[in-house]
């Protein structure tokens, strides 16, 4: 018991002074910003006993040292899972207008729902063509560098990134994304681009080179929005198999997907306004079999009780079939019915 | 200058709130975990988990999440810090819940990262799945370690559990194996792609899931496409046979009906060839009069093949002639049913459902010598 009260005093002794220095630093600290989400989630997947219900949330703290110097450090976290997560952290400098950079661990831009983040989306998860990418290394977060310019109605109507970064597992990646926002006034034309050349020398691994491409076109105007986005690129996993299986050559996937979101203002007391919102896309993970794909057909309503407050209900619908039977097309992994409660700031 | 004295003085006044309490909350979680007192003593060994009755409270009421959470686990003198979750599907509705508990990566578990501790409700007996577990590993196959356990959350005795090795990446890698494609079969796994089937319907690829499940895919198309006579020549390169017709007779003795749709992993090592590996084999040693030939189109299509066939029949006759004989079932029944009765017996959910060890146990040998009588007469049509 003893013993107890000792570690009990101690610790709290720490924190005390734990506390005492970060209550000093935000006393005099103005510059910095808090930016976060939490989520109530009820989700059901096809062929699953039951609904997972559990609850998320992410804290971004943004730091502004000097003028031209932030950082940032993105936590997040899910009831499900005991391990708080710290997701993204970089320093940014901002020495030139058109010349941003951007040091740490950072995100690849490799498509819309890639550069939008999450909390922003306008479906509740990403869409399967993202899902599909994600474990092949084309999109998520490497250590890197990033020098971009963010248009944001001002000066001439282009923004760019290019990231390089390099992962523990031996993978080195250039990535570039240039985009133009003024095209027939009121769309955003993107091209996409990313490349990754493995330098790990161990046997079974991933081929050396893979690379896809996207192109898009977005309009986000008023109320309406709507984006078309296309992609193709090489899935080093299934080359490699396929390198296996005696049939050697580079398996290509190709997938588009289709948004589409309009905002009715309700303006009411409780509820602001609906957004009802479609999502078409189809994949095909093998282009040698163009008829085997992946079909997507998702509808959804998001109901805003304020800018930064809504309750969102996404029904997915994905319908597949394969190369060795491609007549039978059925439900596929992956649909699923959510809803979800989202309060951001 | 008034108002920054006053922000001084309150600042100050924080600290001290602060620091008395959070000296009041660690205290009080020394007083809440306390003394560890032991009602029962009984020969297995015991694991006693400890949480606090706010986190109890939300892992009772949330049956159907998958939410950890946090607490001590002490076994065999050693405290672990773990977080804990319900475990199984249909197992959630049952009386007697089943937990996955997970360790820290800096202090794991018999060098595990995972443990279950399943509560095995279906089995009355309690013996089916350690009886089940031991045919298959004398069959050949590789098996999640397992033996029995009294668990205690926070000192009150909840019952006899099977403390179970999942199938996971650190079951392969303590047995000397690489990772590579693990696949869970979670429930209307089929190994046919007729009337149209997506592989990730059935099955779930383990640890990460990078969606390719190409070599599975190519598994099944293999059954679908190539003719009897050329089976023989085009499955061995993807799948182990041997190991999957040791599977099946074991499946057919003990009546492992739930282990042809679902409950069985697919491992394939190294672009090799895929080994089955059984799990959760609570519902076997039931209904004595199941066919001999099993069930899945991965049985069916290895069946037409005649030397397949006749292997088959062979290990069915050694194992019944062996390891499914009364001579060494059932004083393993009666082996375990001693060392289990203690403890069987105080399990406050079986006395609350009025089982007897006995009674039970009788049920597994009668099982096992009306399969056998059922077997003999159904080996001389196969």
């Amino acid at each position: 018991m003893l013993e107890s009260v000792y570690r009990s005093v101690i610790l709290s002794s720490l924190f005390f002074i734990f506390c005492f220095i970060i209550n000093s630093k935000l006393y005099g600290q103005d510059k910095i910003s808090y930016d976060g989400y939490i989520t109530m989630n009820a989700r059901y997947e096809y062929n699953d006993k039951y609904a997972e219900l559990f609850t998320r949330a992410k804290m971004e703290i943004k730091l502004k040292l000097t003028q031209y110097i932030k950082a940032e450090i993105d936590i997040r976290g899910n009831s499900n899972d005991p391990e708080i997560e710290l997701k993204e952290v970089h320093a940014l400098f901002k020495y030139y207008p058109n010349f941003f950079i951007k040091i740490g661990n950072i995100k690849k831009c490799f498509g819309i729902e890639e550069l939008t983040a999450q909390e922003n989306l306008y479906t509740i998860e990403e869409s399967q063509i993202n899902e599909y990418i994600s474990p092949l290394g084309y999109v998520g977060r490497d250590p890197g560098v990033q020098v971009y310019r963010k248009y944001k109605d001002r000066g001439i109507p282009y923004s760019y990134y290019f990231v390089t970064s390099f992962n523990q597992s031996g993978i080195f990646t250039i990535n570039g994304r240039v985009s133009y926002h003024n095209l027939l006034g009121s769309c955003c034309l993107g091209l996409d681009g990313i490349y990754q050349h493995s330098v790990s020398f161990a046997e079974n691994e991933y081929p050396s080179n893979s690379y896809a491409m996207s192109i898009d076109l977005s309009r986000d105007i008023g109320s309406f929005y709507a984006d078309l986005e296309a992609f193709l690129g090489m899935d080093p996993i299934e080359t490699q198999l396929s390198d296996y299986y005696g049939d050697d050559r580079d398996v290509l996937f190709l997938g588009a997907k289709w948004l589409l979101a309009y905002y009715y203002d309700i303006n009411s007391t409780v509820v602001k306004g609906i957004e009802p919102l479609f999502l078409f896309g189809i994949l095909s993970p093998d282009t040698r079999y163009i008829n085997a794909n992946r079909i997507e057909l998702l509808l959804g309503i998001n109901i805003y009780f304020d800018e930064d407050m809504r309750l969102r209900l996404n029904g997915d619908l994905i319908l597949a079939n394969n190369k060795y039977n491609i007549y039978d097309r059925t439900i596929a992994a992956g649909s699923k019915v959510l809803l979800e409660f989202q309060l951001k700031w | 200058m008034q108002k920054k004295n006053y922000r001084k003085k309150y600042h100050s006044l924080l600290f001290i709130v602060y620091y008395l309490l959070f000296t009041l909350l660690n205290l009080s979680c020394e007083i809440i975990s306390g003394p560890e007192v032991e009602e029962y003593e009984f020969d297995l060994p015991s694991v006693h988990i400890y949480i606090d009755s706010e986190d109890l409270g939300i892992l009772n009421s949330n049956v159907y999440s998958n939410r950890c959470i946090p607490a001590r686990l002490v076994y065999n003198d050693h405290e672990y810090g773990v977080h804990l979750r319900h475990h199984g599907h249909l197992s959630r509705h049952f009386l007697k819940k089943s937990y996955k508990i997970k360790f820290k990566d800096t202090d794991l578990f018999e060098d595990r990262k995972k443990v279950v501790l399943s509560s095995q409700w279906t089995d009355k007996s309690l013996l089916r799945s350690r009886l089940s577990f031991y045919l298959f590993q004398k069959a050949g196959l590789r098996t999640s370690d397992n033996r029995f356990i009294t668990l205690f959350i926070n000192n009150d005795y909840i019952g006899i559990y099977y403390l179970i090795e999942p199938v996971d990446e650190f079951f392969l890698l303590n047995r000397g194996m690489e990772v590579g494609n693990l696949y869970k079969s979670k429930g209307h796994s089929r190994f046919t792609f007729e009337g149209g089937y997506d592989v990730r319907v059935g099955f779930k690829k383990k640890p990460i899931d990078d969606g390719n499940y190409s070599d599975l895919e190519y598994l099944i198309n293999i059954l679908d496409t190539v003719p009897t006579d050329k089976l023989m020549s085009q499955i061995e390169k993807v799948l182990d046979v041997e190991n999957y017709l040791n599977y099946l007779a074991v499946s057919v003795l003990i009546t492992n009906w739930d282990g042809f749709f679902k409950n069985f992993y697919l491992h394939n090592e190294n672009f090799g060839r895929f080994k089955i590996i059984p799990w959760d084999l609570d519902l076997t040693f039931r209904n004595s009069t199941r066919s001999i030939y099993g069930q899945n189109n991965l049985s069916k299509r290895l069946l037409q093949v005649e030397a397949y066939r006749t292997y088959y029949k062979n290990r069915l006759r050694e194992l019944m002639d062996s390891e499914f004989s009364d001579e060494v079932m059932f004083p393993m029944i009666d082996q375990l049913s001693n060392y289990i009765e203690e403890a069987y017996e105080n399990d406050p959910f079986i006395r609350a459902k009025g089982c007897s060890l006995d009674k039970e146990a009788k049920a597994v040998k009668n099982f096992i010598q009306s399969r056998r009588s059922y077997l003999e007469e159904q080996l001389k049509d196969l």
